[in-house]
């Protein structure tokens, strides 16, 4: 029986949330598409990012960073070939134990029942206060 | 067509109209709108608690903006939740600049009736349109 949209991206979000990019990466095919609405001046996790490999570097980067504590993905909407979801996190930042805590949007698109591109939107004034607050601590 | 379904997209076609008194008549009074842009890039972002905030704030878009596409079709509902990637294309009054870009809505329901939107935009796309008023108008982004 083929996986439908809300089993293969529970799949990927219990990937996430292990923080197993390569069980992740299993999901995803050569030219997956990950695109972030904020200025690129955030740094390398925003804006497009084209091809597997890349978006699943992009991704690591933000494992290396971060311990997930909470990533709730209960108000996923799914459809055949698309899905939306409004996910509360909670991350810890490694190096400070700083908590990161917000709410995103994303979307996925599916080709053929697989995950094609996935666009992201987040609260760019809390990701802009919490690095005023890692710089802020760096200074001290 | 269920009723959230209806609601929402009686709620869209009232915004493309500019019909604020048709909208507000679909909001609770402790309706919550949130939009996620920091008010360093456009001072209209924020979270308004209440009806008659929300409709100011809504007024405030509508007064300064001609809409010439909204397109809420690829709406997804689920139960009490709903979610949507709007492709717009709003025009400047003052200045005929056109804003195009994408916004993305979700809206949560209790009871069949809406009670919060939070609103995500391309920030990149604001950022680069409000620099472009402040430059045309001489003055400092979000002023």
């Amino acid at each position: 029986m083929p996986k439908t949209t809300a089993m293969i991206l529970g799949d990927i979000y219990d990937a996430w949330r292990a923080q197993d990019i390569d069980w992740l990466a299993s999901y995803l095919p050569n030219d997956f598409s990950h695109i972030t609405n904020v200025p690129a001046s955030i740094g390398p996790t925003a804006g497009s990012c084209h091809g597997k490999r890349a978006v699943i570097d992009r991704w690591r980067a933000v494992m290396a960073d971060f311990e997930f504590l909470t990533f709730d993905t209960s108000g996923l909407i799914t459809e055949r070939n698309r899905a939306a979801a409004e996910i509360p996190f909670r991350y810890r930042h490694r190096a400070s134990g700083k908590l990161f805590e917000m709410t995103k949007g994303s979307f996925w698109t599916l080709e053929d029942g697989w995950p094609v591109r996935l666009t992201e939107y987040y609260d760019l004034a809390y990701i802009q206060s919490f690095k005023a607050s890692l710089m802020s601590e760096n200074a001290d | 067509m269920t009723k959230t379904e209806a609601i929402v997209t009686d709620i869209y076609d009232a915004w493309r109209r500019q019909d604020l008194d048709l909208l507000a008549s679909y909001l609770p009074d402790d309706f919550c709108h949130i939009i996620h842009i920091p008010a360093d890039i456009h001072p209209l972002g924020g979270t308004s608690f209440g009806k008659r905030p929300s409709l100011e704030r809504l007024g405030l878009i509508a007064t300064e903006f001609d809409f010439l596409s909204f397109d809420a079709s690829d709406l997804m509902i689920h139960k009490e939740r709903a979610g949507v990637e709007i492709p717009l294309r709003y025009r400047h009054r003052r200045t005929g600049a056109v804003l195009e870009t994408v916004i993305a809505n979700f809206w949560t329901f209790e009871d069949g009736w809406p009670v919060r939107l939070t609103e995500y935009h391309d920030l990149g796309r604001v950022r680069a349109f409000t620099a472009s008023l402040a430059g045309a108008a001489g003055v400092a982004p979000g002023r």
